[in-house]
């Protein structure tokens, strides 16, 4: 049960300082001009257990910084977020313990080895029980189709691979929520779609919350059942998926027409 | 052959002008040179204590020393091994080999360029500071060593580097060479004389110097400059450098034809 | 104090890593063991002719040096790699990994980043100075040992102190961040040999501001029995542990600080 409650953060962007002189280059010395970004102004929704949510945006709009409140990175300027009662940014262990990332490209295993040696690691991080460990890790393996490369070095496993390894490893703690910055980016066709089919097929068996951030429109259309829109900080769209194929198309049967939405909508704004 | 060296000293050229981007780096190297020189005077003064000369070396002629071969070694510090281990293990080399350049003084003249940036901008201000604030003893030094001197290091620079490159081939085979570089580097340092002056010495480690090429890097070069080694011995010094350079010339043609067949049997 | 077995699981994926490559491995500690043997037979041609520097003979001096090595060895083990990547991981955002695991990040990033690769340098840190108390003749009773133990365990935590040091202020710092490090490096190099040969103004910033003469210098004079009336104060000698434990108390504060920075301007 995550809640935001008028989430916002702002930057301080630090000028070089305008003017050239000697009196500037001193003055700056002591205090550097900046101006306030404000990232994100003020969002508050409410994410029921078992959801599937998608956050899309242009770039810049925010959806980054957003998850990064929601799992506990970063902390916000004002406002509450509060993810099955804990505040991430304060309580780390128990907020921890409830969280699994995936951030982009940015592989969390140990290069040299084996996936196997990191997720027995995590089994000792997470306190895992080896019955529940043994369990999800088969389950992983047979989901994910990872028993070919299973016992090869990460380093010597392709983008698609990885992804899918660095996903079972975020997962083996049975975490309430899953955070996935752009998962699928980079990835070949066919590796989308699997990854794809395995967050659906995890959110039926486990009912795991999967909150995503992407710029693809079919990660959105194959995956998630609730949209929110973030534009310059703000929320523009919240609710259902098909509620907003709805709202704004006559045939809302295909992704390219979502993306047409979209891209109508933001030039409206 | 014009055309060549125009394309080496453009290279120089570049990589030179490459440096300085790194302004704040020059600063800081400014003052970690200063720092050494700093340490390594303070320690010859601790050793000399309030003798004059010992074993015939004058404290001002040690100081030379530790200045020149400071300077010297700024100018022949040298990535060359791990580059080409860099180029062999990613297969960058077989682009290289197709270049109608040669791998060999594209990769000297890169060297050199970032080394005589760091020498002009951070090295030599930081000696000149030294000297200028903490004072540095005066001594005399004729025409004559001063010309054996410039005939001496260049030829010592010249060895360097050939050394360097000839160390730097065997990555073809080791793929990364950077335990080559290590125990080379510090194998050479023990007989080269660059942080104790071979005038100090015990004989046995002397004697087997003899039949390196090592002592005729900065040392021999210093040694002439300070008169230590004058006349006969003087030509002798240079002749064995440039006999060096030769061997090791021929050398690295023999390990390069290796290399090469290598690169086109395995494929790099 | 659980998760021991934890951070043990670390370190063994650290060694397993690296002894996969059995070859480059053991090549490394050979080029490794080379160096410093060279380095150490340096400082024995040094003082072969001279006899002494300011009062301490070739084997002090090289006790100095056996020390130095032994406790940056130690302090790279959690040490090295961690801090000089971690502008790197600032700044690409793989920072943010550490924020989202129920672990303490620093221990995250010590065990994760641990490089078994340093055992080369401990063995021959701990055999040269194994050495130099056999050649000085030094008698060390159990007292003394359990002392040197604490000296090197203080040593090391002044070491990775500085390895903190130089790395925190890229949490503040988006470019240049290597200037703490280089300066560090420098410091470093101060005290290979006994500080009594520089200017007491240097003495001063070595002791007061920037003390890894603590590492070597004031402890040596215990065991090789030095007289020593030419400190500022006896008191000195044996403040090496202490002074471990306040500088890296300190440095653990401006991670905390580092880490709030970080929660509030992301990378």
């Amino acid at each position: 049960m995550i809640e935001a409650e008028r989430l916002a953060k702002e930057y301080k962007i630090y000028g070089s300082g305008r003017g050239r002189g000697w009196g500037e280059a001193i003055r700056g010395l002591f205090a550097r001009p900046y101006e306030v970004k404000e990232a994100v102004k003020g969002v508050s929704f409410r994410i029921r257990p078992g959801e599937l949510v998608g956050f899309i945006g242009p770039n810049g709009a925010g959806k980054s910084t957003t998850i990064k409140m929601l799992s506990g990175v970063l902390t916000p300027t004002s406002g509450k977020v509060r993810v099955n009662g804990c505040v991430p940014s304060e309580d780390r262990r128990r907020n921890g313990m409830q969280i699994g990332v995936v951030f982009g490209q940015r592989s969390q295993l140990f290069w040299d080895l084996p996936m196997e040696e990191t997720f027995l690691l995590y089994r000792r991080m997470y306190r895992i029980p080896s019955a529940q460990f043994r369990r999800n890790v088969d389950f992983m393996v047979e989901l994910l189709e990872m028993e070919s490369f299973y016992r090869t070095p990460v380093r010597q496993l392709s983008l698609g691979q990885k992804m899918r390894a660095n996903l079972a490893a975020a997962l083996l703690h049975d975490p309430a929520v899953l955070y996935l910055d752009e998962p699928t980016i980079g990835l070949d066709v066919v590796a989308k779609a699997k990854i794809r089919r395995f967050l659906r097929e995890l959110n039926e068996e486990k009912r795991t919350t999967v909150i995503l951030t992407t710029h693809d429109m079919d990660d959105i259309d194959e995956v998630c059942e609730r949209l929110m829109l973030i534009d310059r900080g703000t929320m523009i769209h919240d609710g259902p998926l098909a509620e907003f194929k709805r709202m704004y198309s006559e045939e809302p049967e295909d992704a390219a027409d979502l993306e047409r939405i979209i891209g109508a909508i933001y030039s409206r704004s | 052959m014009l055309q060549a060296s125009m394309l080496y000293a453009a290279m120089l050229r570049c990589s030179f002008r490459q440096q300085t981007a790194y302004r704040a780096n020059s600063l800081l190297l400014l003052c970690g040179s200063f720092v050494k020189l700093f340490i390594l005077v303070s320690v010859w003064r601790g050793l000399y204590g309030d003798n004059a000369s010992i074993n015939g070396i004058a404290y001002a002629e040690v100081l030379l020393f530790v200045i020149v071969n400071l300077l010297a070694s700024t100018l022949t510090a040298s990535a060359i091994g791990g580059r080409m281990g860099e180029k062999v293990s990613s297969g960058a080399i077989g682009v290289d080999l197709l270049r109608p350049a040669s791998l060999k003084f594209t990769l000297i003249s890169e060297q050199l360029g970032e080394n005589a940036f760091r020498l002009l901008f951070s090295t030599l201000p930081a000696c000149l500071l030294y000297m200028a604030l903490l004072g540095w003893p005066s001594s005399s030094i004729g025409a004559a060593q001063a010309a054996l001197f410039a005939v001496g290091i260049t030829g010592g620079i010249i060895l360097i580097y050939q050394i360097h490159y000839l160390l730097g081939l065997t990555s073809f085979w080791t793929g990364n060479s950077y335990y080559i570089d290590w125990f080379m580097r510090a194998f050479i340092e023990l007989f080269a004389g660059t942080f104790v002056p071979l005038w100090f010495y015990p004989q046995i480690l002397l004697n087997i110097g003899q039949y390196l090429p090592f002592r005729l890097m900065t040392f021999e070069p210093i040694a002439l400059l300070v008169g230590n080694i004058r006349g006969w011995e003087a030509a002798g010094s240079i002749a064995q450098q440039w006999g060096w350079i030769a061997v090791l010339w021929l050398a690295e043609r023999w390990v390069w034809r290796k290399a090469q067949s290598k690169v086109f049997v395995q494929g790099g | 104090m659980r998760s021991l077995p934890l951070y043990w699981r670390f370190i063994s994926i650290s060694v397993r890593a690296k002894t996969e490559y059995r070859t480059a491995f053991a090549l490394t500690f050979l080029a490794r063991g080379i160096v410093w043997t060279t380095e150490f037979a340096l400082i024995w041609v040094l003082l072969y002719t001279f006899k002494s520097i300011a009062g301490w003979t070739s084997y002090e001096v090289m006790f100095l040096y056996a020390l130095q090595l032994t406790t940056y060895s130690l302090a790279a083990f959690f040490c090295f790699h961690p801090f000089t990547k971690l502008s790197y991981k600032i700044q690409s955002g793989e920072f943010d990994e550490l924020l989202t695991k129920p672990i303490n990040p620093l221990l995250y990033l010590m065990c994760r980043e641990f490089s078994a690769s340093y055992v080369a340098n401990v063995t021959f840190g701990i055999a040269f100075l194994s050495i130099c108390i056999y050649r000085l003749e030094l008698t060390l009773g159990v007292s003394d040992v359990l002392f040197l133990l604490a000296v090197l365990a203080g040593g090391a935590l002044i070491q990775a102190s500085a390895f903190m040091y130089g790395a925190i202020p890229s949490f503040w710092m988006v470019r240049n961040t290597s200037i703490m490090e280089m300066l560090m490096s420098d410091f470093r190099s101060f005290i290979r040999y006994p500080i009594s040969i520089y200017p007491s103004s240097v003495q001063v910033i070595l002791t007061l501001l920037v003390p890894f003469a603590f590492i070597n210098f004031y402890p040596a004079h215990y065991f090789l029995g030095r007289d020593d009336s030419d400190l500022f104060h006896p008191l000195l000698v044996y403040m090496t542990p202490l002074v471990g434990v306040i500088l890296f108390g300190g440095a653990l504060l401006l991670w905390r600080a580092g880490v709030r920075r970080y929660h509030s301007t992301g990378s």
